[in-house]
């Protein structure tokens, strides 16, 4: 297994404690971005130690300094992106301004965001892809075989090694990118936000397979907005704003210290109810994690609970509206219909089989594994893939008899990757090309598109070029076109990934809004928080088929069938489970009004 | 991915891709050093041959028939009736004239089409470019440059890939090709904007992804995979280096 070689490797020590010399040593950072004359700082006056097998999760709002942070620890900032700084940043003792990105490689290893663009294109296998390094490193075939074998096994993907690496999807491929890192055993490792395209149980098993390794000596810095699968392994959590640090320190007295606190970090909802749980029960640390929060409650005995009075210094800050119901009477253009739908792509690949659905307003939130078929399912949807067999009809048109673009009046659809699709020069021209298209002038086109600026927080950014935002914002901004366009069915297709809690609040404001216009929101997303606090109806596919469909309190309560399709219940549905309650909560408040815990 | 390599022990598969690379540059400068048609029509027939054995005529033909035989049967054509050098008429098709140092003209610049394409392609077809670059680094070429071949090998699927992708998005927002030349226009410009767009956010990323696996590193590298080396392909590589300077000599001497 990795762990053993990896321990064994020269740089790694075993486990260390906290006194040991820091590995990374930060004193009064600060890097400042320059365009023209106008500065743009990024990180001002950061001191940051981080020794050696430390998991540091690093949280923060977009544009806190999180990825200039890392993009600092990997060299790229400033030699290859162009930074003034101030400060002292060593590694081992040694300054590391010094140190070029390519004497960096074995020391500090890089995992980015976006899954594809950091393929070499230079292999033709996943072996070879994961060997890419080591041959640059000269090292030697035997131990290059044996390394590439042991970072395979630790991301699971060893029996992928042959395939092409283009062809693997959005979370093999990340996994592969975490492989290639590994292979080239750093001391220190960096992941930004390494998770955002993976579902829930792949995003666990990344998680992890990097805490076995920080338990053996690597350093590991986790950047990311989803705290949830890092609870139980980091061991600090340093959270940054406005480029400066503003906590830091042992990760669950970190972490239930934002509680209550005024930030925008999206806390999950395990926290939420530790939080109440610990007032309630007079408990000394927060329960964080599901897990955590169901010993407790079992401890306590449940129904002593319930039956105790109030206490009412609890406050939880859960207060979002309940799951999105159906209207009432939706319009029949908001309709689609799939009719034993059952797809092949020319390799063979059977993608979806006999899959019949009625979906008719509302919002629908399709969950699964990476290569469910969720994909392939949407792309039936507008036309741009036709059934093998069945029919799809969408607001009653079969949509094999119909041009892409004609059935764009019926279903649009915002796809994954943002720079499919940006090329206008300001965000409010992108944001209104969908309706251009679709031949809509005038004020009510202006408007449409004067309300999507505003739902998803890009007035400000309005006459901004869509390339110079951030991965987070351009999605919101193809998510706004889409929403602009007037077609009855939207279809988001992982709306939240990269998104921090602004920006997912802001997509489910979208989504509330469709619904309540009467149009139908079909999300496809990995997200269960969000699928927990906005579907009003839950369809989860496995191996192309629908392996469960219903409301999302039936369908996110059935632990073992999602596990089949790689999805846990989102965490309160899990503590809900564990503790026998019938209710069956989504959300932290439901949990805690169902507990007479109070919530605020 | 019809215009890729894809693995195969057939036939040129199994060559050094240098000496491969080494035999496509002397074909090329054999066809262009001299102006006949018999020599280019010889030198394809063996390329068609070749791809055969290697099991790659299958996606080649169709290349051919789409792109390569239009294109030279028209410049054929084109050069018979127009070329400003027709003196002798052939015969007449239509009232037009059909000159014989126009066809002879068009004839030699379709036959040089073919050499170029076939040898192209059969080389595009046969060569895994991986094993490529490392025979190129391992030889003492930059890994920079090697690289750049290697990219440039691939660029054709990855863009034909990324613009199905751009296709696909941007007709979901009610992108119509249409009939007009503006129209047109203006759906070439929300294809090529992402791609070009695209490209350079991607382009950064993969930067510096490569940067964090040390490829602007220094010093001894080593091959997961190494290209076959033995005598035959050793003497493969010697023929086509040879045959080069030996085209340009026969050209400078026969004249």
């Amino acid at each position: 297994m990795m762990e053993s070689t990896l321990a064994a490797a020269p740089g790694l020590a075993a486990a260390t404690p906290a006194t040991t010399a820091p590995v990374i040593s930060i004193r009064g950072l600060q890097v400042a971005y320059r365009e023209g004359t106008t500065v743009f700082p990024a990180l001002n006056g950061l001191d940051l130690e981080l020794r050696p097998g430390e998991f540091v999760a690093v949280t923060g709002v977009n544009g806190s300094g999180k990825t200039t942070l890392c993009r600092l620890l990997a060299g790229f900032v400033p030699e290859h992106i162009d930074a003034d700084i101030g400060g002292t940043v060593e590694f081992d003792g040694r300054p590391m301004l010094d140190i070029s990105t390519s004497d960096r490689v074995g020391v500090v290893g890089y995992v980015f965001d976006a899954p594809y663009d950091q393929l070499t294109g230079a292999a033709r296998t996943v072996e070879e892809e994961v060997a890419f390094g080591l041959e640059n490193m000269g090292v030697d075939r035997a131990e290059m075989i044996r390394r590439i074998g042991d970072a395979l096994r630790t991301v699971r993907i060893e029996h992928l090694a042959e395939r092409h690496p283009l062809s693997l999807s959005g979370g093999q491929t990340q996994r592969l990118a975490l492989a290639s890192v590994l292979a080239l055993r750093p001391s220190v490792l960096v992941l930004d936000e390494p998770t955002s395209q993976l579902d829930p149980l792949g995003t666990r098993e990344v998680v992890e397979a990097v805490g076995r390794l920080s338990r053996t000596g690597l350093t590991v810095v986790y950047v990311t907005h989803d705290l949830e699968p890092v609870l139980d392994v980091a061991d600090r959590c340093i959270v940054l704003h406005d480029g400066r640090i503003t906590s830091d320190g042992p990760a669950r007295e970190t972490i239930a210290a934002l509680v209550g606190a005024s930030t925008d970090i999206g806390l999950p909802p395990s926290v939420t109810v530790g939080s109440a749980l610990k007032a309630a029960l007079g408990l000394e640390r927060v329960p964080l994690t599901a897990d955590d929060c169901i010993a407790a409650l079992l401890t306590a005995g449940v129904g002593e609970l319930v039956a105790a009075p109030a206490a009412t210094s609890v406050t939880a800050p859960e207060t979002r509206p309940a799951p999105t119901p159906a209207p009432a009477s939706p319009s029949p253009a908001s309709s689609i219909r799939l009719e034993d739908v059952s797809f092949a792509y020319p390799n063979g690949t059977q993608a979806l089989r006999d899959v019949t659905l009625d979906i008719a307003g509302g919002c629908v939130c399709f969950i699964g594994q990476n290569g469910s078929g969720k994909s392939t399912l949407m792309r039936h949807l507008n036309g741009l893939l036709r059934p093998s067999s069945g029919r799809v009809l969408a607001g009653g048109l079969e949509t094999a008899e119909r041009p892409v673009h004609e059935l764009a009046r019926l279903v649009a659809v915002a796809f994954q990757n943002p720079d499919d699709q940006l090329f206008n020069r300001t965000v409010r021209a992108e944001v209104g090309y969908g309706a251009r298209s679709l031949g809509a002038t005038g004020i009510e086109a202006e408007e449409r598109v004067e309300e999507a600026l505003r739902l998803l927080d890009l007035t400000a950014d309005a006459e901004r070029r869509p390339l110079e935002l951030g991965l987070a914002a351009r999605k919101r901004v193809i998510a706004a076109s889409v929403m602009a366009m007037g077609s009855p069915v939207v279809v988001l297709d992982e709306p939240t990934s990269a998104q921090d809690g602004p920006g997912v609040a802001a997509i489910e404001r979208a989504v509330r809004h469709l619904v309540a216009e009467g149009r139908t929101a079909i999300v496809v997303s990995h997200d269960m928080e969000f699928v927990a606090r906005t579907a009003g109806r839950v369809v989860a596919l496995h191996d192309g088929s629908v392996l469960l469909d219903g409301e999302p309190r039936d369908v996110l309560s059935r632990a073992d069938e999602l596990a089949r399709t790689s999805v846990r219940p989102p965490a309160v549905a899990r503590i809900g489970l564990g503790i026998g309650m019938a209710a069956r909560p989504l959300i932290a408040a439901e949990l805690l009004a169902a507990l007479d815990l109070p919530a605020i | 991915m019809w215009l890729t390599y894809s693995a195969s022990e057939r036939g040129l598969n199994r060559l050094n891709p240098v000496a491969k690379l080494a035999w496509l540059v002397a074909t090329l400068t054999w066809t262009f050093a001299f102006e006949s048609i018999a020599l280019n029509l010889t030198v394809t027939g063996v390329m068609l041959a070749l791809a055969g054995l290697s099991a790659v005529w299958s996606r080649l033909w169709r290349l051919w028939l789409a792109v390569v035989v239009p294109f030279g049967v028209s410049a054929l054509i084109i050069h018979s009736l127009f070329n400003p050098a027709n003196v002798t008429v052939l015969f007449e098709v239509l009232g037009l004239e059909v000159g014989r140092e126009g066809a002879l003209a068009g004839g030699i610049f379709a036959s040089r089409v073919a050499v170029l394409s076939s040898s192209f392609l059969l080389f595009i077809l046969t060569t895994d470019p991986r094993l490529l670059m490392n025979a190129l680094v391992g030889r003492g070429f930059s890994p920079g440059a090697s690289y750049a071949v290697l990219a440039a090998l691939d660029l054709p699927p990855e863009l034909q890939r990324r613009t199905r992708s751009i296709w696909e998005a941007q007709q979901a927002r009610g992108l119509d090709l249409g009939t007009g030349i503006l129209q047109r226009g203006r759906s070439f410009v929300a294809i090529l904007g992402p791609l070009i767009g695209g490209a350079l956010v991607a382009t950064e990323t993969r930067t510096l992804a490569l940067e964090a696996r040390g490829f602007s590193r220094s010093g001894r590298r080593s091959f997961l995979r190494e290209s076959p080396n033995g005598p035959g392909h050793r003497l493969a590589l010697r023929v086509g280096l040879v045959a080069i300077p030996l085209a340009i000599a026969a050209r400078v001497l026969v004249g």
